[in-house]
């Protein structure tokens, strides 16, 4: 692995690489936002509260293939991971750009999604359900949107730069990915 | 970065994902109650 790069990747006080232990230390504090959310949302659906038997007007079929993308991008970073480890830095930025791709698709699709609902009416403000729906999914997709974003950023690896930022941005992509595991049978099956 | 991060299934753990997709989605919509059990999220 290279150690090209700022020092604080690669300083280690605590026995792990710090740039590691950053991002997990931000995993922690995300799990802290979605878990909350997602706490919320199912005492509410518990409770009986009016309106979340509008979860059956969600498009399985949509989240199913959003499903399916993410799984699929989680596998071109790791494969991207796998390729730098072995410092192979063209494939790695191949499958860094393959894994931005699916972080396209899937926002493509969320945004037909949310056109649809948005058309027939099904807006923020409608219901509790509604706005959890928006308010989670909406939150996840920023934190696609930041995944692909940092993805473009340190695809320059494809120079010979910090290569441990692929493991980085891969255990965070991971997360995101987690994160759907969570909301696409809370939001699309359940109550189907 | 090591050996330890060296792991030749990643293929196949996609593949496992995907059929557990597959279950989770095929349960409710197909009304098999084992699925649903399995898939283990209904929370009606």
């Amino acid at each position: 692995m290279s150690m090209h790069g700022p020092i604080a990747t690669h300083r280690s006080a605590t026995g792990v690489p710090s740039g590691r232990l950053a991002i997990w230390w931000l995993l922690a504090s995300e799990i802290f936002i979605f878990g909350g959310l997602v706490t919320c949302f199912v005492l509410f659906k518990l409770n009986g509260t009016p309106g979340f038997e509008d979860a059956s007007l969600t498009s399985t079929a949509a989240g199913a293939i959003n499903t399916f993308v993410l799984l699929t991008s989680s596998l071109s970073i790791v494969l991207a991971h796998a390729a730098i480890e072995k410092g192979d830095r063209v494939k790695s930025f191949r499958y860094i750009w393959y894994t931005i791709g699916g972080g396209v698709v899937f926002l493509g699709i969320k945004t037909y999604e949310y056109t649809g609902k948005i058309i027939h009416g099904h807006v923020i403000t409608e219901n509790l359900f509604w706005s959890f729906y928006y308010t989670m999914t909406g939150l996840h997709a920023l934190h696609v949107i930041g995944g692909m974003v940092i993805m473009a950023l340190i695809s320059d690896i494809r120079k010979g730069h910090n290569y441990q930022r692929v493991e980085l941005i891969g255990i965070y992509w991971h997360f995101v990915d987690l994160v759907w595991i969570f909301l696409f049978p809370l939001l699309y099956i359940a109550n189907f | 970065m090591s050996e330890a991060y060296a792991h030749p299934n990643y293929i196949k753990i996609w593949f496992w994902l995907l059929g557990l997709l597959v279950i989770s989605v095929a349960g409710p919509m197909l009304e098999i109650p084992a699925l649903t059990i399995i898939t283990a999220l209904e929370l009606q």
